[in-house]
């Protein structure tokens, strides 16, 4: 029988990550600290953070089969939006209180831009507000955060782009940056 | 660019991690673990050195996977040989990182028969398709159970085509013709194991086998494979024979009695609210080292239960008792039901060891209701965009009750004793021990005691390199050996850290470092 090759061919998986297998502890260890800090800067209180953190790597480890071919860190990022997204509907049905949010003066300082950012983030569609913070909160690069919204590419480019602009457009936002020159 | 990340930092700041969360997380990651590797490929990626012969039936059961082509014809008729064949005969080989040769397994098949020597347990496990025989001369016991399959759940029976078929995986094959044999090589994704067998051109049967592993060093071998098919063997090899002083256990009676005694009740506790199932507290047992294992039926996990006693000793939780084991489908396949529950179990160990004599001590088991406040009026509706939450929930620990009891002497000496009949937990004094010493070691390390914690890491590396000697079976330490680097990094003992981290690249399935090893080895330039 002539020599034959069957399918070793792993080039359809991502760099590095093609053989890889996790353990838990190795993807807790490595990656505790990212998803805790998703969570944190998002949520409040803080154990309602560490119990979304907790949520996601129990998740991750239920899915480790899933994981194998992935990226842990966009695999988990990914399941993360998914327990925010969750977290957040429920809140939304607990809430009573539907207040307007008013807007008082802002300090012409760095806190006030970043609750000018927070008040422009609340005026633009969700998924808009959502590839902004990934990129800039997470670190993430547009292919990341494709792969974390289950988007594409161009799509994520998009959204990014649109985002901008309306920040852009943003006169509260705009006017304080220029006040304080940056 | 800058800027805007400035500002979104600003606008969403990020806490710290807290010591105690940090640990729950650990703690929630090792018992993930700890049940992965207790679900058959686990165990396979753990001990590295286990089970060739068991591989090199599952490699053949791949075959099926294969695409129809020469090559898979080829491979479907080593299968078809290998599953018709009458009598098959495997000696397994560990092979430890000084090159040591240590017989891990050696396995007869005939006729529906098996008999299964384990070289390092020094067990040995006949089965006929109706009865297992597990003989045990450390324990000098043998214990006899209705047979489920020599290896594990075998379901649909004990011809050698029917192993074949319950093993089956997804590996990937490598076929290269050597002559008088070809070789196939299989490169097994889960253990990260590279598994060569000789075919027999003649015969069609396996000859050899050896299974590597990769490291940072390059290729490892950590095991060789011997097989022989169709020779005809004696069947005394296969008759349950054993030395006259042996204890035989009778399992089915053994289950029956813990059926009846696990069905008692020690303590029900019912939630505040006097809603949910209450919690039941079906037994308790105090090993000699003091370590305290509870069964319990209800709603509940391991950390909502708090265990103190009167001689000022706090208990952690320890990891890998389950006392029900389900298949995929959630199915109960092993362990004791109670009125058709499933008995859930926790494990707990003083956090400082104890020192003999034993002492007489009084138990506290407090059950806790951990549950979510929320007060509607004070949640409000931040920007959705901004995906804040004002959420006001709050976790609430509220204690359902606190059972003591008195205990005057150890009820069980390394285990309890209905420990056979359970899904799984600590089978001998060493995964014991280990476990002891990974909960105390990082009890201390992750809240900033780093000298108390290291002798725990040093004793759980010792008795496993002991154990690895005396058994030859072979542990991944890699995360020992890095967190031995850190915990004396953090000491302030550089050189003496590095040295332990040069560990590292010697272990097995180098690429299942972390991004933190990897830094690591890259900061102490050994990448």
């Amino acid at each position: 029988m002539d020599s034959t090759t069957i399918a070793i061919d792993r080039s359809d998986a991502p760099p590095g990550a093609s053989k890889r297998t996790w353990t838990a502890l190795e993807l807790q260890q490595s990656y505790y600290a990212s998803i805790f800090s998703f969570f944190s800067r998002r949520v409040r209180p803080r154990e309602e953070a560490e119990d979304l953190t907790a949520a996601t790597f129990l998740a991750a480890y239920q899915g480790m089969n899933r994981l194998r071919g992935n990226d842990p860190k966009l695999f988990l990022y990914g399941i993360a939006r998914r327990k925010l997204a969750d977290a957040l509907r429920k809140q939304r049905r607990l809430t009573t209180l539907n207040e307007a949010h008013t807007v008082g003066a802002l300090p012409l300082t760095h806190d006030g831009l970043a609750q000018a950012l927070k008040l422009a983030l609340a005026a633009i569609p969700d998924d808009q507000a959502e590839a902004l913070m990934l990129q800039n909160l997470e670190d993430l690069s547009v292919r990341e955060i494709a792969k974390v919204m289950g988007r594409s590419e161009k799509s994520v480019k998009a959204l990014l782009q649109r985002a901008k602009e309306r920040l852009r457009s943003n006169s509260l936002l705009k006017s304080i940056a220029e006040e304080i020159n940056v | 660019m800058s800027e805007l990340k400035n500002a979104f930092a600003t606008a969403f700041p990020a806490l710290d991690v807290s010591p105690d969360a940090q640990y729950r997380a650990i703690e929630a990651a090792r018992r993930a673990d700890s049940q992965a590797s207790r679900r058959g490929y686990g165990r396979l990626r753990l001990r590295m050195g286990i089970g060739v012969g068991v591989a090199s039936v599952a490699v053949v059961a791949t075959m099926l996977l294969i695409p129809s082509n020469s090559a898979a014809s080829y491979l479907r008729r080593v299968r078809q040989r290998i599953g018709d064949a009458k009598s098959a005969h495997m000696i397994d080989w560990s092979i430890g990182p000084d090159g040591k040769r240590t017989k891990e397994s050696e396995i007869w098949y005939q006729d529906g028969k098996w008999r299964i020597d384990s070289g390092g347990r020094g067990s040995e496990t006949i089965a006929d398709g109706e009865h297992k025989w597990l003989y045990q001369p450390s324990h000098k016991t043998v214990r006899v159970s209705a047979a489920d399959g020599p290896f594990s759940k075998n379901p649909s029976g004990f011809t050698l085509s029917s192993m074949i078929a319950d093993m089956g995986s997804s590996n990937k094959i490598k076929i290269v013709d050597e002559g008088a044999s070809e070789k196939f090589t299989v490169l097994n994704p889960i253990d990260n194991t590279i598994l060569t067998l000789w075919i027999d051109k003649k015969t069609d049967y396996p000859i050899r086998g050896t299974v590597e592993t990769q490291t940072r060093n390059g290729p490892r071998l950590i095991g060789t494979l011997e097989c022989e098919f169709n020779k005809p063997l004696s069947a005394s090899l296969f008759a349950p024979q054993f030395p006259a002083d042996v204890k035989v256990v009778d399992e089915s009676a053994g289950e029956a009695y813990w059926q009846r005694e696990l069905s008692k009740e020690l303590a029900v506790f019912r939630h505040p609210d006097k809603t949910g199932t209450p919690l039941v507290l079906h037994n308790l047992q105090v090993t000699d080292s003091g370590d305290v294992f509870l069964l319990y039926s209800g709603q509940a996990n391991p950390n909502d239960w708090e265990v103190t006693d009167d001689l000022g000793n706090t208990y952690l939780t320890c990891d890998g008792f389950q006392p029900d084991m389900s298949d995929t489908k959630g199915n109960h396949v092993k362990g004791i039901l109670v009125e058709g529950k499933k008995l859930d179990g926790a494990w707990f160990t003083p956090l400082r060891p104890q020192v003999a004599p034993w002492k007489a001590r009084t138990l506290s088991i407090r059950a806790n209701n951990v549950w979510f406040k929320a007060d509607p009026e004070k949640i409000k509706r931040l920007p959705k965009g901004a995906m804040v939450s004002t959420n006001e929930m709050t976790r609430v620990t509220t204690p359902m009750g606190t059972y003591t009891v008195r205990i005057g002497a150890p009820t069980c000496e390394v285990t309890p004793d209905y420990m056979p009949y359970m899904g799984m937990g600590p089978e001998e004094e060493f995964d014991l021990r280990r476990e002891e010493d990974e909960v105390r070691f990082n009890y201390f390390h992750f809240r900033g005691s780093y000298a108390e914690a290291e002798p725990y890491l040093r004793d759980e590396i010792a008795i496993t390199e002991r154990h690895e000697r005396e058994t030859g079976q072979q542990w991944l330490q890699r995360r020992s050996f890095y967190m031995m680097y850190l915990n004396l990094k953090l000491q302030g003992r550089h050189e003496e850290a590095v040295q332990w981290l040069k560990r590292v690249l010697d272990e097995p399935a180098d690429d299942n470092a972390t991004p933190d090893m990897d830094r690591a080895l890259r900061e102490e330039g050994l990448h």
